[in-house]
């Protein structure tokens, strides 16, 4: 199709508006509003209980592996891996392997796309819990290199892995599906954390639902930007009206197709605003119902959950000196924040002289109190003489000592 | 709450006195500014002068950070400057320019019903985030090690200290070759209520941020349309990240606000037609710009070049179509030399005596040239496939090229220069030295970002304005 042919079809498009209005909105419409689950997700299962093995499988390099009543369980001491040819009557987007193994097992999801060098198979590391008939779902989705229609597929296992897969099942989503997949999350919003003052990831679509709760989790987001969205219909739209300023007899053609463009982007510019003021207003809200509603005693502060109660409630207490103990994980930014709280009275080191009266613990498994009254740091005495004033959790607690 | 709210209202007040004193004194006979922008322009450069002012008072005599000695300052500049302004403005004093504004066509009623509808959205996000803001205990970083943390030590200690206990290896470095006024308005607002509120010493941040919304309105508003300009506002506080830093206790927006003053005085300048005029707006933007060093070490380092780089084109460029006399010329030269030797130099010597660094997130010492090559995909990523600007990016760049002769040729030459050596500047910052770490983690390249918006955002508007109006007189 040239330019011109392009161009005609533009100027017939906006020129006979209301006609494309009357006829084909409506069926437009209608294909639209058909109720989605009337297409039904469509999905395979691959069954390794009862000692069955689904299909033909090869397997190599692995010292043990054999079919149980719970599933094919590999026990090896050297690496391998089992691959077989696929035969899915749907394209896959998801798996969800269900396993049991004794500790958590690293692996690999091997696959094979058809059309590809038969050495060119991709790897996909995998993690699998320790646990028993535990799911991992694998959203395949994200990754560029998925064509959802594998013609080979299987797994690879380290040395020293002990593991049973006990199920695999394999989801494929249609077109509508997937478009109401990417919608929701479109509207999925991220929470007000530590990165949201240097950047904000913006709505990212992604066209299956299971890793969509957790789609802000472990930054970076995977999935497409919807920015991309927005540069095509802007991309298209422009290049739209370009051709019909072109075509046009009209006078004022070209500052009638600017205009358009221009109430084009504000529109886009607009819908965008909606979005990102929802997760906007979404952070307040979760302050509204993590702070503001609660009592003090059961309030919670975004990322620092219990912290700054615990810091609250024990201000009278670490402000009566000019010193005072704090113990907390490395690694996070409490002490920055308890400093600033109780200035001008500050926190001092562990062995810091004279010991200081009080001492805030908070989520330290390895501090306790004994029952002579000692604060230990593991086997190490920090302090004695005193007992717990206040506990904020079952790791986190206000020491004092009697003066 | 009574004692908070007059502390808020005297803390404001005070310092905004101050520098409507002194913005009308540079004004001198010829008027230029509406009430709207002097009050907001006065808040803005009286605030960050008298607390400098305090501050240097507190180095060279002693002065304390207690109630007597602030008011001290605020009191001894308002007897001053009223004096200076009555001697120098006499019976002009009270007069307001006669500014002529655009007209403001009768609207639609479904188009006025919109903008209503976009009023309550934006005022209603905004609201959110302020009630936020005053209302929850500081949750960034920076606020609680930075800004929030040096202002309550200046509380506490009431004096300039450079060493605080546990807190010196950081006091001693980067905390300290901060500019003092951001945490020295937090110790005055503490001062004026008896005690160290959160509320109350973060409420300045808002004041700030409405100063940046106000000051892009009276802008849009000399060159377009009151919907015009309500739509500047909107555009504003619909950039999630400027609402973002609006409504937190950092001084992003505490900086935007005065480059974007200094350059709107500069835009003013460009514009008029009258010589008297364009005197009085490069005075205003003498002093402005003047003030960028006081505000973060971006402002000395990266902005006060970019900046007097913009005005020195712009003076140059008067002066070849013979807007400006020779004499005007030298004297406009002056009124910046001299604003500059009256704020930055006392800073700068202050730094070298106490052998602060002058960069922000590394010292200049540290800058050596290599390129990293990842950076411009970073900041590629962050400038368009992400949602802190929503679409800005992208469409001023549309903008620009459509409406290139408004955005090269016409007195928006001024912010389009301006913008482009930024991102020129940054961009180089960012990828030929140890600053693309800044870039590669997101944090100082999307902070520089928030430093640029209400310039960005006001080119972008203004050149719409332009496209959709067809007017050519922008």
């Amino acid at each position: 199709m040239n330019v011109t042919a392009i161009s005609n079809f533009a100027f017939r498009i906006l020129h006979y508006n209301p006609f494309v209005i009357r006829r084909f909105l409506p069926v437009t419409l209608l294909l639209l509003a058909l109720p989605v689950s009337a297409v039904a997700m469509q999905s395979s299962l691959w069954d390794f209980s009862g000692g069955s093995m689904p299909g033909q499988w090869q397997m190599k390099g692995w010292t043990g592996a054999q079919p149980t009543e719970q599933g094919i369980r590999i026990n090896t001491a050297a690496e391998g891996s089992m691959a077989r040819l696929t035969d899915f009557p749907h394209p896959v987007d998801i798996i969800q392997i269900r396993t049991s193994a004794p500790r958590e097992v690293s692996g690999l999801l091997l696959w094979h796309e058809p059309g590809t060098p038969e050495n060119n198979v991709y790897q996909l590391p995998l993690a699998f819990q320790a646990g028993s008939s535990t799911v991992n779902h694998v959203d395949l989705t994200i990754y560029p290199a998925w064509k959802r229609h594998p013609d080979l597929l299987g797994f690879a296992f380290p040395a020293g892995t002990d593991i049973t897969v006990e199920t695999m099942d394999f989801y494929g989503y249609n077109a509508f599906e997937r478009m109401g997949n990417a919608w929701k999350s479109f509207w999925t919003f991220d929470t007000f954390n530590a990165s949201a003052i240097n950047f904000l990831w913006g709505p990212i679509l992604r066209s299956a639902p299971v890793s969509r709760a957790a789609l802000f989790d472990a930054p970076p987001p995977q999935g497409w930007s919807a920015n991309r969205l927005f540069y095509g219909v802007l991309l298209i739209g422009g290049l739209l009206l370009w051709l019909w300023q072109w075509r046009s007899k009209r006078e004022n053609a070209r500052r009638r197709a600017l205009l358009l463009f221009l109430a084009l982007a504000g529109s886009l510019w607009l819908f965008y605003d909606v979005r990102m003021g929802a997760e906007f207003l979404s952070y307040a809200k979760w302050d509204y119902d993590t702070y503001f509603t609660r009592a003090p005693e059961e309030r919670e502060f975004r990322r620092f959950e219990n912290f700054y109660r615990a810091v609250d409630l024990s201000l009278p207490a670490l402000t009566a000196s000019s010193t005072y103990g704090f113990l907390c994980p490395p690694g996070f930014p409490f002490p920055s924040r308890v400093r600033y709280f109780t200035y001008p009275s500050i926190p001092v080191e562990t062995d810091a002289l004279p010991r200081p009266a009080t001492w805030l613990v908070f989520r330290r498994n390895d501090v306790r109190v004994d029952g002579q009254g000692r604060l230990l740091e593991g086997d190490k005495v920090i302090a004695e003489g005193g007992g717990i004033l206040q506990q904020f959790d079952e790791t986190s607690f206000l020491y004092g000592t009697t003066p | 709450m009574i004692i908070l709210t007059t502390a808020f209202l005297i803390g404001i007040i005070l310092p905004a006195l101050n520098g409507c004193l002194l913005l009308r004194f540079l004004e001198g006979r010829t008027p230029v500014l509406l009430r709207l922008e002097r009050w907001t322009l006065g808040f803005l450069a009286g605030l960050t002068l008298t607390m400098t002012l305090t501050f240097f008072l507190a180095v060279l005599a002693d002065l304390p950070f207690t109630l007597p000695g602030f008011l001290a300052v605020q009191l001894g500049c308002l007897l001053l400057l009223t004096a200076l302004v009555l001697w120098c403005c006499g019976k002009e004093f009270w007069r307001t320019p006669a500014v002529p504004l655009p007209s403001s066509p009768r609207l639609r009623p479904w188009l006025l019903a919109a903008l209503v509808l976009l009023g309550i959205w934006t005022a209603g996000k905004a609201a959110t985030g302020g009630f936020l803001l005053l209302t929850l205990p500081p949750a960034f970083d920076d606020t609680v090690k930075n800004w929030n943390f040096r202002g309550k030590i200046f509380y506490e200690m009431k004096t300039v200290s450079n060493t605080a206990p546990g807190r010196t290896e950081d006091l001693l470095g980067q905390l300290n070759a901060y500019p003092p006024a951001v945490s020295l308005s937090k110790a005055w607002l503490a001062t004026l209520a008896g005690r160290w509120n959160e509320g109350l010493v973060d409420s300045v941040h808002l004041v700030w941020f409405l100063a940046l919304l106000v000051l892009l309105y009276a802008t849009v508003r000399r060159m377009a349309s009151a919907p015009w300009a309500f739509l500047s506002v909107y555009v504003a506080v619909s950039v999630p990240l400027l609402l973002v830093h609006g409504t937190q206790a950092y001084a992003e927006v505490f900086l935007a606000t005065h480059i974007f003053a200094a350059l709107t005085m500069l835009l003013h300048a460009a514009r008029t037609d009258d010589p008297a005029e364009r005197r009085s707006f490069l005075r205003l933007c003498a002093l402005l710009t003047a003030l960028l060093p006081l505000t973060k070490n971006e402002g000395l380092v990266l902005y006060l070049p970019l900046a007097l780089l913009t005005v020195a084109g712009t003076l140059m460029t008067f002066r070849r179509l013979e807007r400006l006399y020779r004499r005007d010329l030298h004297v406009a030269a002056a009124w910046f030399l001299g604003s500059l030797i009256v704020t930055a130099f006392p800073l700068l010597l202050y730094k070298w005596s106490h052998n602060m660094t002058f960069g922000n997130a590394h010292a200049l010492s540290e800058f050596t040239l290599q390129w990293q090559p990842e950076a411009l995909q970073a900041m590629a990523i962050m400038l368009f496939f992400e949602g802190s600007w929503l679409l800005l990016f992208p469409l001023l760049i549309v903008l620009i090229v459509l409406a290139r002769r408004t955005a090269f040729f016409s007195p928006l030459a001024v912010l389009t220069g301006f913008l482009l050596l930024a991102f020129v500047l940054q961009a180089t910052l960012f990828s030929l030295t140890a600053l693309s770490s800044e870039a590669l983690n997101q944090t100082g390249f999307g902070r520089g970002l928030v430093h640029l918006l209400p310039v960005a955002l006001t080119l972008g508007i203004l050149l719409a304005h332009r496209l959709v109006s067809q007017d050519e007189r922008t």
